[in-house]
């Protein structure tokens, strides 16, 4: 693979892959995993079909190294990545820790779902990729992303309340 | 979707973060990438190279033999009283060049069977037109990271070998999930009876073959090409009483993924 072509995909799509492991792995802290994706996607090039955008594959690399980077490690603290959002639209600081507090929640309750539940949450709800973006990545057909996103939904408005309540 | 719905994705929505990493440590990553791709674009040359020479020595090596060979061929029929050690086949004097191969190094293994079983998850089916609230097992057979969802009426598994049996407690209804090793599905399915038809390609990302049966018995399978290999789930359930099979095997056929 080209350096020129590499580093032409790292400067499209870096921020993309590094916000979707930030969300994936609840950290901020993955700039190394961002790093590593790329190197990946270089020793594999020779796999990546042209059929497929550059972006869904890139992500679906990285959402492989941040199922085996969650074995290795527990879960960070999602309040550190929380505190990225940016907040100067609310008022006062009680808006702050309100809308902060809710958001760590609606995060907390996403990783209380079962992974395919996950996947299709962050892709679809939060990465606002498309039914067929989000079925490329996971290698589903776009219904299945559709039926699944829509049970996913159910389930994390259920979990929301259960945690709201906890 | 409900206008309540709506208000949820947007939630969903805001917790999409601006941040980005910051140009310092891009600047940095970029440097380190561009050099990984360069040190790997050299790597791959120099392994061309040496392929190219290993051939090229493969190629003189071979003819070196062959003359070697028909020189001592042609000393064999100009010998009018040849010894006992001339009439030793020429393959004997080299062992290595010897093409009778040993078929238990020349077999390749093939990884162990084995299933991973996570769960109960909550799901829902569809039962006479009304939702119902059930359980799912999530099954993953490795090392073909195939994975589907079993609801727990058929809760019961026995793993044997390629195969994996669900059955429900009482034994009245059965599915089956076995993987073939590398075979293709038209020749597996020349093999199979009963009227075959394509499968919906809606219902999950595999291309495949289905047949069923209605009688006071229920039976039918479907077969799936994955990769090398063949999906093969059979199913057998009592017509009667059996309305909650049907959506319970939707959902599991559904369910059927391949993960990367």
């Amino acid at each position: 693979m080209d350096e020129e072509l590499i580093t032409e995909w790292f400067d499209r799509y870096a921020d993309d892959i590094y916000r979707f492991l930030a969300y994936y792995t609840s950290s901020p802290d993955v700039e190394d995993m961002v790093q590593d994706v790329f190197i990946k996607a270089i020793n594999n090039f020779d796999k990546f079909k042209g059929n497929s955008s550059p972006k869904t594959w890139l992500i679906s690399i990285a959402r492989n190294l941040a199922i085996d980077e969650a074995r290795k490690r527990k879960r960070q603290d999602w309040r550190k990545l929380i505190d990225t959002y940016q907040t100067e639209n609310e008022e006062s600081p009680e808006d702050v820790y309100q809308v902060t507090e809710s958001k760590a929640q609606l995060h907390e309750a996403i990783h209380e779902l079962k992974p395919n539940y996950r996947d299709v949450i962050i892709l679809r709800g939060i990465e606002e990729l498309t039914n067929a973006e989000a079925a490329d990545i996971l290698n589903w057909t776009e219904n299945k992303v559709r039926v699944t996103f829509y049970r996913a939904l159910k389930a994390l408005k259920t979990q929301v309340g259960r945690v709201n309540y906890e | 979707m409900s206008k309540h719905d709506d208000q949820f994705l947007d939630e969903l929505k805001e917790l999409k973060m601006n941040k980005s990493i910051s140009p310092e440590k891009k600047d940095e990553m970029r440097l380190n990438i561009a050099k990984f791709a360069k040190k790997k674009k050299a790597q791959r040359k120099r392994k061309q190279q040496f392929i190219w020479a290993s051939t090229a020595a493969a190629v003189v090596l071979f003819g070196v033999i062959v003359m070697s060979i028909m020189n001592q061929q042609t000393e064999t029929v100009d010998d009018p009283n040849p010894t006992p050690a001339d009439e030793q086949p020429v393959q004997g004097e080299d062992p290595e060049n010897d093409p009778v191969e040993d078929p238990e190094n020349n077999s390749e293994e093939q990884p162990e069977f084995n299933v991973e079983v996570e769960g109960p998850f909550d799901e829902t089916i569809m039962l006479e037109g009304m939702e119902e609230p059930t359980q799912v097992m999530e099954f993953l057979i490795t090392p073909h990271q195939i994975s589907y969802q079993m609801d727990q009426f058929l809760g019961n598994y026995d793993i044997n070998e390629n195969k994996i049996t669900h059955t429900t407690d009482t034994g009245f209804a059965t599915v089956i999930v076995e993987v073939i090793n590398d075979t293709q599905l038209e020749e597996f399915a020349e093999g199979l009876e009963g009227d075959q038809t394509p499968v919906d390609p809606n219902k999950n990302p595999f291309e495949g073959i289905q047949s069923h049966q209605s009688g006071e018995q229920v039976t039918g399978y479907y077969a799936y090409q994955v990769n090398d290999d063949v999906l093969y789930v059979q199913y057998e359930y009592g017509i009667e009483g059996g309305d909650g099979v049907g959506p319970r095997l939707e959902l599991f056929i559904e369910s059927i993924s391949k993960m990367e």
